[in-house]
C-alpha cells in the first residue's frame, strides 16, 4: 500500500501549482496594500499641513 | 531598506517549505496501517491547521496583554486581527477533521473530548466577535475585549490541550503524552515532512495575519480621515 503508483504525482504537482498561484495572489494583494498605505500617509500629511495653515 | 529584503525572504522561504510539504506529503512513503491507509497523510495538513490556530491565538493573547499594559489601540487592532485569522484556521481544522473522521471512523462527529473541546474553544472565540460588535467606544471595547480574550485563550487551551488528556480514553489520536512531537510516537519517515509542515503552516498563517491586520489598519485610517473632515 505504501508504493506510490497510478500517477499520484500529477495530483501533487497540481496542488503545488494551486498553492504557488495563491501565494503569488497574496503578494499581489500586499502590493495593493502597499499602495493604499502610501496614499493614506500622503493624505494624512496633507491634512496636517492644512491644519497648520489654518 | 533591509526590512524589505527580509520581508520577501521569509515569505519565499514559506512558499518553498509549503511546496515541499505538499509534494513530500503526497509522494513520500508512509507506514502501511489498517483503516487509515493513505489518509495518514492528512496529518501534514489537518494538524497544521491546529498548530497555526493555536500559534496565532497565542500571539493574540500577548497582544491583549500588551493592550492592557499600554492602552495603545494599535494592540487592540492587532489582537482583533489574530482572532479573525485564528478562526479561519480553526474552522478549516474542524472541517478537515470531519472529512477525515467520516472516512475512517465512519461518522462526521463523535462525542469525544478532543472534538467537543475544539468546538467549544472555537465558540469561545466567536463570542469575542460578538462582544466586540456590541460595544462602540473604542477604549472601553478594547479593554473589555482584551480582558475577555486573555481568559478565552486560557479556556481554549484547556479545552483543546488539557481536558482531552485527562478525560479518559479517546478515539482521537494524540491525547496521551505529547502527540507527534514526542520521539518514537510519529513514524520517523513522516517526521521528515511533519516538522517542516508545522513550521510552514505557522509561517503561512502569520503571513495571512499580517495581511488582515494591514487591511484593518487602512480601514481605520480611512475612517479617521473621514471623521476629521466632519
Amino acid at each position: 500500500m505504501t508504493e506510490i503508483h497510478g500517477k499520484i504525482y500529477v495530483v501533487a504537482m497540481v496542488l503545488a501549482i494551486i498553492f504557488a498561484g495563491l501565494a503569488i495572489f497574496l503578494f499581489y494583494i500586499e502590493r495593493k496594500l502597499d499602495r493604499m498605505e502610501k496614499k493614506i500617509n500622503e493624505m494624512e500629511e496633507e491634512r496636517e499641513s492644512e491644519k497648520v495653515r489654518k | 531598506m533591509p526590512n524589505k529584503t527580509w520581508n520577501y525572504t521569509w515569505k519565499i522561504f514559506t512558499i518553498v517549505l509549503m511546496l515541499y510539504v505538499i509534494l513530500g506529503g503526497l509522494l513520500f512513503e508512509v507506514p502501511a496501517l489498517p483503516v487509515i491507509h493513505q489518509t495518514i497523510r492528512n496529518i501534514y495538513f489537518h494538524v497544521g491547521m491546529w498548530f497555526s490556530m493555536i500559534f496565532i491565538l497565542f500571539v493574540g493573547f500577548l497582544f491583549s496583554l500588551a493592550y492592557l499594559r499600554t492602552f495603545d489601540l494599535k494592540y487592540d487592532r492587532m489582537a482583533f486581527a489574530t482572532v479573525k485569522t485564528g478562526l479561519i484556521f480553526g474552522f478549516l481544522g474542524i472541517i478537515t477533521g470531519m472529512i477525515w473522521a467520516q472516512n475512517t471512523w465512519g461518522t462526521y462527529w463523535v462525542n469525544d473530548p478532543k472534538l467537543n473541546g475544539a468546538a467549544v474553544g472555537i465558540l469561545v472565540y466567536l463570542a469575542y466577535l460578538i462582544l466586540r460588535a456590541s460595544l462602540d467606544d473604542p477604549e472601553k471595547r478594547g479593554r473589555l475585549a482584551a480582558v475577555y480574550k486573555i481568559f478565552a485563550f486560557v479556556i481554549m487551551f484547556v479545552f483543546i490541550m488539557i481536558l482531552p488528556r485527562i478525560s479518559g480514553p479517546s478515539i482521537h489520536p494524540g491525547v496521551d503524552g505529547n502527540p507527534a512531537l514526542a520521539t518514537g510516537d510519529l513514524d520517523p519517515m513522516m517526521r521528515r515532512v511533519f516538522f517542516p509542515a508545522i513550521l510552514g503552516w505557522i509561517l503561512f498563517s502569520w503571513w495571512i495575519y499580517t495581511v488582515v491586520e494591514r487591511k484593518d489598519k487602512i480601514n481605520q485610517k480611512i475612517n479617521q480621515l473621514n471623521a476629521d473632515q466632519l
